[in-house]
């Protein structure tokens, strides 16, 4: 069954000022929902509150029309992949596997070079190794809501690739709100894009705006 | 239920032997078991400050996207080592 988010209403300031204030922001089954920024304009906070890690002053989660009022993890329909690494060292591979509910098997079919790291721990892994594996399990999970902070980067080309076929074909189940500063992926996959800047979230009809908006040097697109 | 029990186990499984060899030196030093307790309380306050205040918060995202919270990891992780505790203090009561 699908499902509609919708965030507004959201306020957060830190000891240096007002970060966000005019949020309204959709995702839906069936969709990729990008957004995009400038450094610092409150990207990672975003998906951060969405995701119930982050207390803003206020924020107002809707599902479906109906209110969401406890931190949106604690009703386990929702994964997020944060900027850093985020799966503790000591675990080995397949136990982390096991614990998000993704088939080993599944992954070794995408991504052969792995096949030995079944029973490693996850230090034993590079750093753009363990940023995949990451990326994979939250993207493969059962959830209904994926929030993705800057999925693409430390991935090589082939990885991206790889992976934004993956993301694709898991789009059409789940509702993808993803952040990267690599833009043209973000383009290329999105169906919906936001674009923040002063607090304020707006909604994209055309990449070209991002020109206007001067996020992109005039002629790049 | 069990499902949110294992990735806690895991976590404490880390403090594990370390709180196992503490608990041993409490033993020997003949405090007590309140004294003991209040100890537990202390490192549990100052590894979750640890975890809130550090690089170390990212790490609380792995245990949220399986929905467990952060009192929750902490609490359970805080159950198993009073027990861990309690069951030392038993043990070692009998064999003395």
């Amino acid at each position: 069954m699908g499902m509609l988010l919708e965030l507004d209403n959201v306020e957060l300031s830190f000891s240096d000022g007002l970060l966000l204030n005019g949020i309204y922001l959709k995702a839906e089954t069936g969709k990729i929902t990008g957004i995009l920024g400038p450094n610092g304009c409150g990207k990672s906070s975003l998906l951060q509150i969405l995701f119930g890690s982050l207390n803003p002053e206020h924020r107002l989660v809707r599902i479906d029309g109906k209110p969401f009022l406890k931190p949106l993890y604690t009703y386990g329909v929702v994964k997020y992949l944060p900027q850093n690494n985020f799966i503790p060292t000591h675990l080995k591979i397949s136990r982390v596997f096991k614990f998000y509910e993704v088939p080993w098997e599944d992954f070794i079919k995408d991504f052969e070079n792995f096949a030995d790291f079944k029973n490693a721990t996850v230090k034993e892994v590079s750093g753009g190794e363990r940023r995949l594996m990451e990326a994979y399990l939250i993207i493969k999970s059962k959830a209904q809501l994926i929030l993705l902070d800057e999925p693409f980067t430390h991935l090589s080309p082939v990885y991206i690739e790889k992976f934004t076929k993956i993301l694709r074909k898991e789009a059409k189940s789940k509702a993808i709100i993803m952040t990267d500063h690599l833009y043209h992926h973000i383009i290329e996959v999105a169906d919906e894009l936001y674009f923040l800047t002063n607090g304020c979230t707006q909604l994209i009809k055309d990449p070209a705006e991002l020109e206007n908006l001067r996020y992109l040097n005039l002629g790049t697109l | 239920m069990t499902a949110r029990l294992k990735p806690v186990f895991y976590f404490y499984r880390r403090f594990l032997l370390p709180s196992l060899l503490f608990n041993f030196l409490l033993i020997f030093l003949e405090q007590s078991f309140a004294v003991s307790f209040a100890l537990k309380i202390l490192f549990f306050g100052l590894l979750l400050f640890v975890y809130l205040y550090t690089k170390q918060k990212n790490k609380l995202i792995f245990y949220q996207n399986l929905s467990i919270s952060t009192p929750y990891l902490f609490g359970i992780s805080f159950l198993m080592d009073i027990s861990l505790l309690a069951i030392t203090y038993i043990l070692i009561g009998y064999a003395t």
